[in-house]
């Protein structure tokens, strides 16, 4: 499944955080955005999972908005964000059985599916204590578990290392890239230009308007223009 | 879209709801507590009134004091069991309401509410299960405290002043198992409602104070005062509480937006 942005402009009355953006994710890419705070990688993010409206132009995925998709459409899109999105008094276990619940997948399934990760990511063991005993790293993990195990088609990643260390870090670039390599279409906004350098098929510079979308090679070679270019050459 | 798998996400959600419910054993002692307290307190007060009654030295003694006779200790004893009927269904609205209430904020505070948006469940299943899942523990502490107390409150003799009140009358099953009940679903419902388009904590308590104030004082005073009027007055409330809540829940498909700026 292919996910579409054609023109699109969100406005919050004054605010114009994202104004004009058109790209396209494919399946088996991975599509990164950079960008300064502020610069409206979040929000499209969330205009691209069908969360947000968009005030002009539209999102699509295989020709249908977002917005409008229907039942089963409507569970291909996968998100993870900054924050993990889980019930604190409900174990993590109950956690993923629950969202599973929603996708119609039975507990059986979701531990099945999940196990592999769960395993990969060391997260076994802690998964039938209650989240709000995890620390904001393996709340992080088990919203990444989540998200995989509903087997998206497209999964939108917004900055999903922010509360990782270095090794969980690397481990969920790792995933996110299998998942590309397996179909998935997945754009990921990241600060971790590193991160960004070797999973990232293209990337394109988020501020407001969506910049050339190209690899961050390329990028990186390209002349300055301005701090976040001197950014994208800074050393690693 | 089929009616059974509707009800089975709603009812996925309401598990999900009870089951964080469960884990807050202090929060539920405090909503048993309220009910049992309400009805302790009229049950005690009945059987304090047939004593005075039944005993000619407490009856002569009171007798000095204020009016009473076989006619005050009965209209006494109506008096209180009207009070634990109104108490017993506006503390049950009111609690259910105030739960409701705060389904949506805590998947707001949670940081839920983006992913639950995002999965495949309706809008209308979604409120439902909030509501459902707000109602589960709250009805069952209500049935059994307050139809305790409802129970006891039959053995003083007094209280054949007013039967309509009491277990003795079909019109009160009804209104306890079938109108109550529906009520507290309409009232959970606008106040899912209310805390869904609110933008914050407070403005969302407020919106949901503001129903509970009015609601329950109405739907308890309905409640209580159409019990003499038999077994039709409470199904046709039980009727109009179920359109209500039905109402709101369609109301609620419109109103709860997947768009998480609005």
């Amino acid at each position: 499944m292919s996910l579409r942005a054609q023109s699109v402009v969100r406005r919050f009355g004054e605010r114009v955080p994202v104004r004009g953006v058109d790209l396209e994710m494919k399946p088996g890419e991975v599509f990164g955005l950079i960008g300064p705070n502020g610069g409206g990688k979040s929000t499209l993010l969330l205009l691209l999972a069908g969360l947000v409206a968009p005030t002009e132009g539209r999102v699509t995925l295989d020709g249908t908005p977002t917005t409008e998709l229907a039942r089963a459409a409507q569970g291909k899109i996968g998100l993870i964000t900054a924050e993990p999105g889980l019930y604190p008094l409900l174990t993590g276990r109950e956690n993923l059985h629950f969202f599973g619940g929603l996708y119609g997948l039975s507990p059986g399934e979701v531990d099945h599916r999940s196990q592999p990760l769960l395993e990969e990511l060391e997260l076994g063991p802690a998964l039938d204590r209650r989240t709000s005993e995890y620390s904001s790293g393996m709340r992080q993990k088990v919203s990444l578990v989540r998200a995989l195990a509903l087997r998206p088609a497209v999964l939108l990643l917004d900055e999903p290392t922010a509360n990782l260390d270095p090794l969980s870090s690397h481990t969920l670039h790792s995933v996110v890239r299998r998942c590309a390599d397996e179909g998935v279409a997945v754009g990921i906004a990241t600060h971790d230009l590193h991160a960004a350098s070797y999973i990232c098929d293209r990337v394109g510079v988020m501020d407001g308007v969506l910049g050339p979308v190209e690899t961050l090679a390329t990028k990186r070679s390209a002349p300055p223009e301005g701090r976040l270019h001197q950014l994208l050459r800074a050393p690693r | 879209m089929s009616a059974g798998g509707a009800i089975r996400r709603a009812l996925h959600v309401a598990r999900r709801e009870a089951r964080e419910q469960a884990r807050q054993p202090v929060m539920l002692a405090v909503i048993g507590s309220l009910f049992a307290i309400v009805t302790g307190m009229a049950v005690a007060t009945l059987f304090l009134v047939q004593f005075a009654h039944d005993d000619p030295a407490t009856a002569e003694l009171l007798a000095k004091a204020v009016p009473f006779d076989e006619a005050a200790a009965r209209s006494i004893a109506a008096s209180v069991l009207g009070l634990l009927n109104f108490l017993g269904f506006s503390q049950y609205l009111g609690v259910s309401a105030v739960l409701a209430g705060h389904a949506m904020i805590h998947e707001r505070q949670c940081g839920t509410l983006t992913f639950l948006l995002l999965a495949p469940i309706g809008r209308t299943e979604l409120v439902a299960g909030k509501v459902a899942g707000a109602l589960a523990w709250t009805t069952a502490l209500y049935v059994v405290l307050v139809g305790a107390g409802a129970a006891l409150a039959t053995l003083p003799s007094l209280t054949d002043a007013a039967p309509w009140l009491t277990p003795r009358s079909p019109a009160w099953w009804v209104a306890f198992l079938v109108a109550g009940p529906l009520w507290a679903s309409a009232i959970a419902t606008a106040c899912v409602l209310v805390s869904s388009v609110a933008r914050d904590v407070r403005a969302a308590q407020q919106g949901v104070w503001f129903i509970v104030f009015f609601a329950t004082l109405a739907a308890g005073t309905l409640l209580t005062g159409s019990l003499n009027q038999g077994l039709g007055a409470q199904l046709v409330s039980a009727g109009a509480a179920a359109v209500t809540s039905a109402t709101l829940l369609a109301l609620a498909a419109v109103v709860v937006s997947r768009d998480l700026s609005r």
